[in-house]
């Protein structure tokens, strides 16, 4: 007995031996094949010929061109009188490079170059399965190029924006680099972490449909009018799939409130019901996306939000429980980042409104618009119930990038949608 | 023919006032002098006023320390003759000499104004707005439940005395001006105008906050807030300097205005910078009452949709125009 486990020990370490010798000889022979196909791109201020921003890229066989995130090149293509593009490859060598069309939605950027590369990279077109090794290849923080040997693990489940969970470290200034399988193959595209492990990237097949357009259309003349073309498209898949849902409603307070109307809109909720000491019970749902479009530095859109709060004040005089009423409503604010140069200010109305069900609201609609983005705008809705006087529910969303008749038909179907006695 | 010889202080202000029947009046500090002064820089027997042959009154110094002078600032070497009502100095102790039939102005008729201001001085109508004030200050304590924490009372009414002579700094202060500008006090009137406007004011701003709400707040319940509250402080200076200050009442009206204004005018400018700066954040009214408290009419929710599209068109504007650096 004693024998047989002696043995079957034996043999299992031999057979890890040997896999892990295999899987560093693959990984090494890959890394070695494909150094020179990557790039680090490097965005420098003109003015001082610092680096402004680094990440990676990767040379196409066909087109013969460079793939990266477009959160990497954004300065230079918003700004190419302040910013110009650099490449550096393994053997050192620099040259410039030049923003061919991107794809804000999914963060992807090809970009031209007068480097050819010996093995450049081919594009996987179909998925690996889940649990598949894969290996993510960067240039994290400007150290050198390295290989992460990873795991596929399938579409991530609760994001609008398609997204490959990869159990592997996606560090910055590896954005932009290839994910590919154990033939070197791209998979996909590095382009976001959220901590130990865990990294997303951009799956093929939007890098295949970005380079469709391409070879369709050729260099994009005016990469903006093109940002705008994409969000515009993008929200109204998005908002199409949301007003088209069925919302599964909730029961609130003395109100029903939409649950999680959408996979991607993903609802949390908190409440202070165990301390007796608070004069006031306040019980709060919120709902929201953890994804987002990158624009520039400081401006991110694309994204719902929504929140509600119900009130119930103890022993509290009307006009006590309305002061405390007040001050919850004073902080709402935009959910995406913005600077005065993306977005205008917000115009806002606020007025006392009777709801189809016959309840008033005092109900507060924010708007501001995209200076660069013709037709989008961020949109903030607030009401307030007010026909009880020791009880109130709040109900608020945040819409950003969104067009007109976007905001108006959610707004139809929100109202709709909350209602109490 | 008698002479009035006036002693003033260092602002010309009159102090002491006499007259002499007699043809030589002896100035100096000595206790022999007819006119004894006090100041340290007179000498003991310091110059002499004499009626000349003339009848005219004139100042002859007696060889003293510090010389005597007469208006403009002329040295008194000799004897010197005297105009009715012109100053002298004694050193530095100013003296104004006139002879008796010298004209005053006619008598000034009770101030009806003045009399009803100093009413404010009385210590029951002081007492009644001071509990006025506490009982508007408790009522905000009670109104502003805190959300979490018991202390609020405790605190808050430790603070209640300390407010209270915050509020009666600014009298103190126009007490201690007048006082130095050898005028009544009139602390207690001060003090009861304060409080009466700060009462006033108080009202003022409860009244607007209903307002607010209850017209969905307004530009022109805003606009009103704010011009009543300019005026409020406006009345209260002109009050306060009314009672405090001896310069044409036209003067004090200017100056009250000028001040009044400016201190409205600071608060507009320090909401314009503060505004530019978080111009990101949004600008609502986020004034919540009981439906009981509204006036307008409720609006459909269908109306406030239509209404949002002058939002659009608004920010579509705003657009076109470069953002403010």
């Amino acid at each position: 007995m004693r024998l047989q486990t002696f043995y079957c020990a034996v043999l299992s370490v031999l057979l890890l031996l040997c896999s892990a010798q295999g899987r560093a000889d693959s990984a090494e022979q890959l890394f070695a094949r494909f150094e020179p196909s990557l790039l680090q791109v490097r965005v420098l201020e003109r003015a001082s010929g610092a680096k402004a921003a680094i990440g990676t890229g990767f040379v196409l066989a066909d087109p013969a061109l460079v793939v990266t995130n477009y959160h990497v090149v954004s300065e230079a293509v918003l700004a190419p009188e302040k910013f110009q593009l650099e490449y550096l490859n393994s053997a050192q060598q620099k040259g410039a490079l030049q923003v061919l069309a991107v794809d804000v939605i999914n963060d992807l950027a090809l970009v031209s170059t007068d480097y050819r590369a010996p093995h450049p990279f081919q594009i996987q077109s179909q998925k690996p399965v889940q649990g598949a090794t894969i290996y993510s290849l960067g240039n994290p923080h400007d150290l050198g190029m390295i290989l992460v040997p990873g795991t596929y693990n399938g579409m991530q489940k609760y994001s609008f924006y398609p997204r490959i969970h990869f159990t592997g470290a996606v560090n910055s200034g590896m954005s932009g680099g290839p994910a590919v399988d154990a033939n070197g193959q791209v998979v996909g595209v590095n382009v976001a972490s959220a901590g130990n492990q865990l990294g997303f990237l951009v799956p093929a097949e939007a890098l295949q449909r970005l380079l469709a357009r391409f070879q369709q259309e050729g260099q994009s003349t005016d990469l903006r009018a093109d940002i705008e073309r994409q969000l515009l498209a993008s929200q109204q898949l998005m908002f199409s799939q949301i007003l088209d849902a069925d919302w599964k409603l909730k029961d609130f307070g003395i109100g029903k409130v939409p649950d999680e109307v959408v996979p991607f809109v993903r609802c949390w909720g908190e409440s202070n019901v165990e301390k007796d000491k608070d004069p006031l019970k306040k019980v709060t749902a919120f709902c929201s996306q953890s994804e987002e479009i990158f624009l520039s530095q400081h401006f991110t859109s694309g994204r719902v939000e929504m929140q509600f709060e119900w009130l119930e004040g103890k022993d509290l005089h009307p006009l006590q429980f309305f002061s405390l009423y007040e001050q919850n409503i004073s902080r709402a604010n935009a959910d995406n980042q913005a600077l005065k140069e993306d977005v205008t200010a917000f115009e806002c109305q606020h007025q006392v409104v009777q709801q189809p069900g016959g309840q008033h609201t005092k109900t507060i609609y924010c708007v501001r618009a995209y200076r660069a983005y013709a037709g989008l705008y961020d949109v903030l809705y607030l009401a307030a119930s007010l026909d009880h006087q020791q009880q109130g529910l709040i109900s608020h969303y945040t819409l950003s990038g969104v067009s007109q008749d976007t905001a108006r038909a959610f707004s139809q179907k929100f109202s709709g949608a909350v209602s109490w006695q | 023919m008698a002479v009035i010889i006036e002693v003033l202080n260092k602002q010309h202000k009159v102090i002491e006032r006499h007259r002499f029947g007699q043809a030589r009046i002896a100035l100096g500090r000595a206790f022999n002098n007819d006119l004894v002064l006090y100041d340290k820089h007179v000498s003991p027997h310091h110059a002499e006023l004499v009626l000349s042959e003339e009848g005219r009154w004139q100042l002859v110094d007696l060889a003293s320390l510090n010389g005597s002078f007469v208006e403009p600032a002329v040295p008194v070497a000799q004897a010197t003759e005297l105009q009715s009502g012109q100053l002298c100095w004694l050193g530095e102790q100013a003296l104004r000499i006139y002879d008796e039939h010298h004209p005053v102005p006619p008598a000034l008729p009770y101030n009806s104004l003045e009399q009803r201001l100093r009413q404010f001085g009385h210590p029951a109508l002081i007492v009644l707005l001071a509990l006025f004030l506490l009982a508007q200050e408790l009522f905000s304590v009670w109104l502003n439940v805190p959300e979490q924490g018991q202390s609020r009372w405790s605190r808050n009414l430790l603070n209640l005395p300390l407010l209270m002579l915050g509020l009666a700094l600014w009298p103190a202060l126009l007490a201690i001006w007048a006082k130095i500008n050898q005028h009544e006090a009139r602390f207690l009137p001060q003090l009861g105008l304060t409080f009466a406007v700060v009462v006033v004011m108080e009202c003022w701003q409860a009244l607007m906050t209903v307002l607010n709400f209850s017209l969905d707040g307004a530009t022109a319940v805003v606009w009103l807030g704010d011009i009543g509250q300019t005026a409020l402080v406006i009345l209260l200076l002109t009050a306060n300097f009314y009672l405090a200050l001896q310069i044409s009442v036209l003067k004090k009206i200017a100056l009250a205005t000028g001040l009044g204004l400016l201190l409205s005018l600071q608060g507009v400018a320090v909401s314009l910078l503060f505004e530019n700066q978080n111009n990101l954040q949004p600008q609502f009214d986020n004034s919540l009452m009981p439906l009981t408290f509204y006036l307008n009419k409720p609006v459909s929710s269908a109306e406030f949709t239509k209404d949002s599209a002058e939002l659009f068109r608004l920010t579509e504007e705003a657009r076109q125009e470069p953002p403010a650096q």
